[in-house]
């Protein structure tokens, strides 16, 4: 386990230098990052200030070096538009993100794993083809789309939920129902097999064999084994409800990191840009590892594989 | 039991199938399947749709005709069949806009999966059969790319590459590419190991005939199937993107333009932004049911397990 547990370690570690990499490089593609963060009718003259407040005329390896160390000493650099850390601004934002891809997932799972095990234990019954069309509904409708319709039904016409902001306790219901359909689809269908084929193994068949009730066989046979299944796609689906959530936030003014990224983007502040990506995919690195790390706990085979 | 051995060779009863018979044999295979039908029917509708638009829409989609600006749908009160789904704040009709934003979702799609299936599996292939310092390299940068949110990183690509067309379709081609070359690259390493190429290498088949012969038949399947629900991940992403303001300039009729347009009025003239979700959502489910009839069709194992 320990030796696993390092090579993951050192692996996430690799992963996260190559993403920060990545992005130095990412904002270099145009060849020219002074043009591409000052406003579009500046002059030759104010941009060439610019490249030399940024320090964007020092050799490539200098800029990559000050940027790196930078971040090791916590230092992100600062946002063009707000004129502050990004850092601080991103700690601002991150609690809001963090909250409404939980509440999103709370959502899916509540909503998806009682679906699917009850789908897979008797396929073809009434409430499987329920749990089939929110499966299906999940993969088919884009989640700006649905936020727009929640808004329009739910927040317009009937008024039961504020449209925007994070301002009253039931601000979260629909951004969160917007943000989670699309998990909520993808671990139903996940459940949903993972108990179909669980069905069909040996165990299962000793376990009825040797008299076990159907109840029993279903807690301690199904829904233990299906549960290793999901643990690995729900980490997966977290990192995608962090990220996924930029058209969510605009669309309701949510104030989070994907909203914070909109407006980044708006404003060519692209140093805010920069450490929004890597905050976002270091949450994914962090996430992944932990997921194998548990994955690992669970599941003898995979630590000694 | 009870079975005569035949006394003429197999052989001669095998016919080469010919393009009719197999088009027959889809046909049967659909009519067993009543959401695979459904899925190849939309597909076929839209395909047609997009390459006939100029035929099939009553109106040019950039035709502003502001006396008629903000009309609702034809069953709604104030609507008439001149504009079957009403018109937007600048009384361009809806309906053509629809037919042509399919032209942009669909060339997309196309395109950008093209690239990236050419990119993946050639990277896919070359990690999974050479092995080693190349597969760990390959599969470095596929980790890499993978570890960044998609949507993250493509919004970002966007922002600083600028809006056009080609750029979308070449940003979806380069980031999506790892997945396919991990499929890729999972599938040749599953079939390296199989039964069957074992015992072509152990009667010295070459390398160019196990490639050829006994692995590539093998990953059509599942890269099929990869494609067609790439496709419509791409749709999705390049409507999204033009609701943020990054993919195709906002003149082209693409449906997330439509919708970006549509969320301003969503108070007053909801029409404007529901139509065009419509059509998104309707192209995914065409392109979701269409893959989970080709998984089933293609992948053997599945088949049988069915009956």
């Amino acid at each position: 386990m320990q030796r696993y547990l390092m090579t993951r370690i050192i692996q996430s570690i690799l992963l996260m230098l190559g993403v920060i990499v990545l992005v130095f490089f990412m904002i270099r593609l145009t060849g020219d990052p002074a043009r591409l963060m000052v406003p579009r009718d500046a002059t030759p003259e104010q941009v060439e200030v610019f490249r030399e407040t940024m320090g964007f005329n020092r050799p490539l390896a200098v800029q990559f070096l000050d940027y790196l160390t930078g971040i090791f000493q916590g230092d992100f650099g600062d946002s063009l538009n707000f004129r502050q850390p990004t850092l601080e601004l991103i700690q601002e934002r991150l609690p809001g993100t963090i909250e409404l891809a939980v509440a999103a997932m709370l959502l899916a799972i509540v909503v998806a794993v009682p679906l699917g095990i009850l789908g897979g234990t008797s396929p073809g019954s009434f409430v499987d083809s329920i749990g089939r069309s929110v499966g299906l509904f999940g993969q088919v409708i884009p989640n700006f789309w649905l936020a727009l319709i929640l808004i329009l039904v739910f927040g317009v016409q009937l008024g039961w939920f504020p449209t925007f902001g994070r301002d009253s306790p039931t601000s979260i219901v629909l951004p969160a129902i917007a943000l989670g359909l699309a998990t909520m689809g993808q671990l139903l269908r996940l459940t949903r097999s993972a108990v179909l084929e669980i069905r069909n193994e040996d165990y299962i068949r000793t376990a009825r064999s040797k008299g076990l009730s159907p109840r029993k066989i279903a807690v301690w046979h199904v829904s233990r084994n299906a549960s290793l299944a999901l643990i690995s796609v729900i980490g997966v689906a977290f990192t995608y409800l962090l990220g996924g959530s930029v058209y969510i936030e605009t669309i309701f003014a949510w104030p989070g990191l994907g909203n914070l990224l909109d407006q980044a983007i708006r404003a060519r502040d692209f140093p805010l840009v920069q450490s929004i990506a890597i905050v976002i995919a270091g949450f994914a690195i962090l996430m992944s590892l932990a997921t194998d790390i548990m994955y690992g706990v669970i599941d003898p085979r995979i630590r000694y594989g | 039991m009870g079975q005569a051995t035949p006394s003429v060779p197999l052989d001669d009863f095998y016919e080469e199938p010919t393009w009719r018979s197999r088009l027959k044999y889809i046909g049967r295979l659909l009519r067993r399947d009543k959401s695979g039908m459904l899925g190849m029917t939309l597909f076929i509708l839209i395909v047609l749709a997009a390459v006939f638009a100029p035929v099939v829409a009553p109106h040019d989609p950039l035709d502003q005709n502001l006396r008629a600006a903000k009309q609702a749908p034809a069953w709604n009160e104030g609507g008439s069949w001149e504009y079957p789904l009403g018109t937007d704040n600048l009384g361009r009709d809806m309906f053509s806009r629809i037919i042509y934003g399919t032209r942009v979702s669909l060339t997309v799609g196309f395109f950008g999966v093209l690239i990236a299936a050419s990119l993946g599996i050639l990277g896919g292939l070359l990690a999974g059969y050479k092995g080693g310092r190349i597969d760990s390299t390959i599969m470095g940068g596929v980790n890499l790319i993978l570890a960044i949110p998609y949507l993250v990183l493509v919004v970002v690509l966007a922002a600083i590459l600028g809006r056009s067309l080609i750029i979308v379709i070449l940003i979806f081609g380069v980031t999506d590419s790892p997945i396919f070359a991990r499929v890729t690259r999972g599938e040749v390493l599953r079939i390296r190991e199989s039964g069957y190429v074992e015992s072509a290498v152990s009667i010295g088949a070459r390398t160019s005939r196990i490639i050829f012969d006994h692995i590539a038949p093998n990953l059509v399947g599942p890269l099929v199937v990869l494609a067609t629900f790439e496709m419509s991940a791409m749709i999705f992403y390049e409507a999204g993107l033009s609701f943020l303001g990054l993919s195709v300039p906002p003149s082209v009729p693409s449906w997330g333009n439509m919708l970006t347009q549509g969320r301003k009025f969503l108070n007053i003239y909801p029409w404007i932004a529901i139509y065009p979700g419509v059509a998104i959502a309707v192209t995914a489910l065409a392109f979701n049911l269409l893959g989970d009839w080709l998984r089933d069709v293609l992948d053997p194992r599945l088949r049988r397990s069915r009956k």
